[in-house]
């Protein structure tokens, strides 16, 4: 039974009572328990906190009941194409993980006033990212992509797309 | 499931909420958890949650045979057979053909490779698993008697799937027993929300402008290029797997859950030893407790296990070679700072020291990046600047130009600001009654502003894999 002991030996060294240098990487005091664990919770009011959880779950079951009851878009004017329809459910397609991402590609078309989300993002990466390079480097303005990605291709393909 | 997916937060979410809390006593908020899990996961991996359940019978089982067998040899031996099993799970779908490869490699032996697809989670609740039925062995807690509780604490949702590596005796008490308070889970949504933001925001698009460089032709990449590449994948290494720690606390403090924490702002660490102790904290405590100390510590062949502890870390990050180099890397380092370089270190002003951690850490990345060797050493070449074409080129300039607020952004963000508004904030709302409901007000505000943000961000990007979900 040594090899027992050792075990039990050990168990007593990681709550703390055998010397530091036994330790992987640790050379000072580990953080308490207190502090690893409890995050102070900012909330105060129990009762804010209630309104706050209740208007959380009623938004975001909003959003639920909007998507499960509104079901008549296939095709998005903004972006101009027809947007990814509802998967007819299969249990082999489910089994083979197939049906999942079918779905989920279709609640992301089909999200709740998806359009005016895109708009907020759009906006968004407008204000966090205007191109300031000057001198004489084309710069293709709404776009990602710099000139590295475009080489070797001809205009016309460029601006096709 | 993705937690920054649309189908996670305007789905999953709103359901599990509902039901949770409109169950009354704590069996039926487990009853609710449980089956939510198992939903969760099988949402993603419909097939594997099969696996899941065998690796936590066999625990079950294991912990109850030690417990009727204890001070036998018999004890003993069912410990051994059920991580055996555990682990052999592990190895068969995430290592077996990395191994397989190389022997047939180095033997010119053609035995088949498996080709499986890796179960999501597997290394997280293999772990978890261990923790449990090892804590038993030791006596550190008692048999569960229930199948049901031991495969809530396996397959609870938050941590399923990318951690933080919570111990069975973390949550031990927790299960059966604690307590619901509105502002405890009302700060926990908030917190869900940071970590979201860290992970839909920052994470993102840090990893935009890494992949941009990391993955382009080497011919092109300029020595300034490979930095800001390489700086941009620290930046999203961080936001991506703390965020993922954030919501996964988060979401546990809603259900009344307290999680270890997993990271303490890692990378104002003053020596790689320091990073240690503030990088995926969960897993070094792991590794620690069940593997280093077991081995013998430093009492016995220090060194030696110094080697295996580091050596496994890097395996469990990944089967591939690379992985494994980079837990080496900081072995190497781990035993120059305990043997010699920790004390020089002392002797520096903190400045150095922070300088000497982030380029170590920064340079550790490389080895976490590429898992091509070519690749690996033609990045180097360039970051050392021994085979870049250029110094500095018009890309560089146009991206640095176009993110420069980013990184300044990500930058105060991976500083303890956050810690201290915080605690500064904590105490003026603690000042006076008007003051407290001031500031619950404005954490309402914020959330419903920080959720809208971050929808629109979900919604605009395509761009979206967690970077932890192969592990």
């Amino acid at each position: 039974m040594d090899e027992q002991n050792d075990i039990v030996d050990d168990k007593n060294i990681f709550q703390g009572q055998a010397p530091m240098e036994v330790m992987m990487v640790f050379e000072e005091e580990k953080p308490s328990k207190e502090e690893l664990i409890n995050d102070p919770k900012l909330f105060n009011s129990e009762f804010i906190g209630k309104v706050f959880l209740a208007l959380i779950c009623f938004l975001l079951s909003v959003f639920l009941l909007i998507s499960i009851f509104d079901k008549n878009k296939t095709i998005s004017e903004r972006e101009n194409r027809t947007l990814a329809p509802r998967p007819t459910f299969n249990l082999t397609e489910l089994l083979d993980g197939k049906l999942i991402p079918e779905f989920e590609t279709h609640y992301s078309d089909t999200f709740p006033f998806r359009d005016f989300f895109l708009d907020v993002n759009t906006k968004i990466t407008k204000i966090t990212s205007q191109f300031s390079v000057g001198d004489d480097d084309v710069v293709i303005i709404n776009s990602n992509k710099t000139e590295d990605d475009f080489r070797g291709e001809s205009l016309d393909d460029v601006s096709g797309k | 499931m993705v937690f920054s997916s649309l189908t996670f937060i305007y789905i999953f979410l709103p359901i599990c909420l509902v039901l949770y809390f409109a169950a009354r006593s704590i069996r039926q908020k487990n009853v609710v958890l449980l089956v939510m899990s198992l939903i969760f996961y099988a949402w993603g991996e419909p097939k594997w949650i099969i696996l899941m359940l065998i690796s936590t019978a066999v625990e079950y089982f294991g912990a109850i045979l030690i417990e009727k067998n204890r001070g036998t040899t018999l004890s003993k031996v069912f410990l051994g057979l059920s991580i055996a099993t555990s682990l052999s799970f592990l190895f068969i779908f995430k290592y077996f053909d990395f191994f397989t490869f190389n022997f047939n490699q180095i033997f010119g032996s053609n035995i088949g490779l498996l080709s499986l697809t890796l179960p999501i989670g597997i290394s997280f609740y293999t772990f978890q698993t261990i923790t449990y039925i090892v804590d038993v062995y030791r006596e550190k807690v008692d048999v569960q008697w229930s199948f049901w509780n031991l495969l809530l604490y396996v397959a609870m949702f938050p941590q399923l799937i990318a951690g933080p590596i919570v111990k069975y005796s973390d949550i031990e008490s927790q299960i059966n027993e604690r307590t619901f308070s509105a502002s405890k889970a009302a700060s926990g949504f908030f917190r869900f929300l940071i970590g979201l933001s860290k992970k839909a925001i920052f994470a993102n698009v840090a990893g935009e402008i890494a992949t941009r460089f990391l993955d382009s032709d080497f011919e092109m990449l300029s020595f300034v290029g490979a930095w800001i590449g390489i700086l941009s994948y620290t930046f999203q290494i961080y936001f991506d797997f703390s965020g993922y720690s954030d919501m996964a606390i988060g979401l546990g403090k809603i259900f009344g859950f307290d999680y270890p924490e997993n990271f303490d702002y890692p990378y104002i660490a003053t020596s790689i030893s320091d990073f240690w102790k503030r990088w995926h904290m969960t897993l070094t405590t792991f590794f620690r407790e069940y593997l280093y100390i077991p081995l013998g510590g430093n009492r016995k062949n220090n060194v030696l296990n110094l080697f295996i502890v580091w050596a496994f870390t890097g395996l469990w990050h990944g089967a591939s070679w690379n992985f494994i180099l980079w837990g080496l890397y900081y072995y190497v380092i781990l035993v120059c700072e305990k043997l010699f370089m920790g004390r020089a270190l002392t002797h520096i002003p903190s400045f150095f020291r922070h300088i000497y951690s982030l380029l170590l850490i920064i340079i550790g990345w490389v080895f976490f990046y590429f898992d091509d060797m070519s690749k690996l050493r033609g990045f180097f070449g360039i970051l050392f600047g021994i085979s870049s074409s250029t110094f500095i080129n018009a890309t560089d300039k146009t991206i640095f130009a176009n993110h420069f607020w980013f990184f300044v952004l990500a930058v105060i963000a991976v500083i303890p600001v956050s810690k201290l508004i915080k605690r500064y904030f904590k105490q003026i709302t603690m000042k006076t009654e008007a003051l407290s409901i001031a500031g619950d007000i404005s954490l309402v505000f914020s959330s419903v502003f920080l959720l809208f943000i971050n929808t629109a961000e979900v919604v605009g990007s395509t761009y979206n894999p967690f970077l932890y979900f192969r592990f």
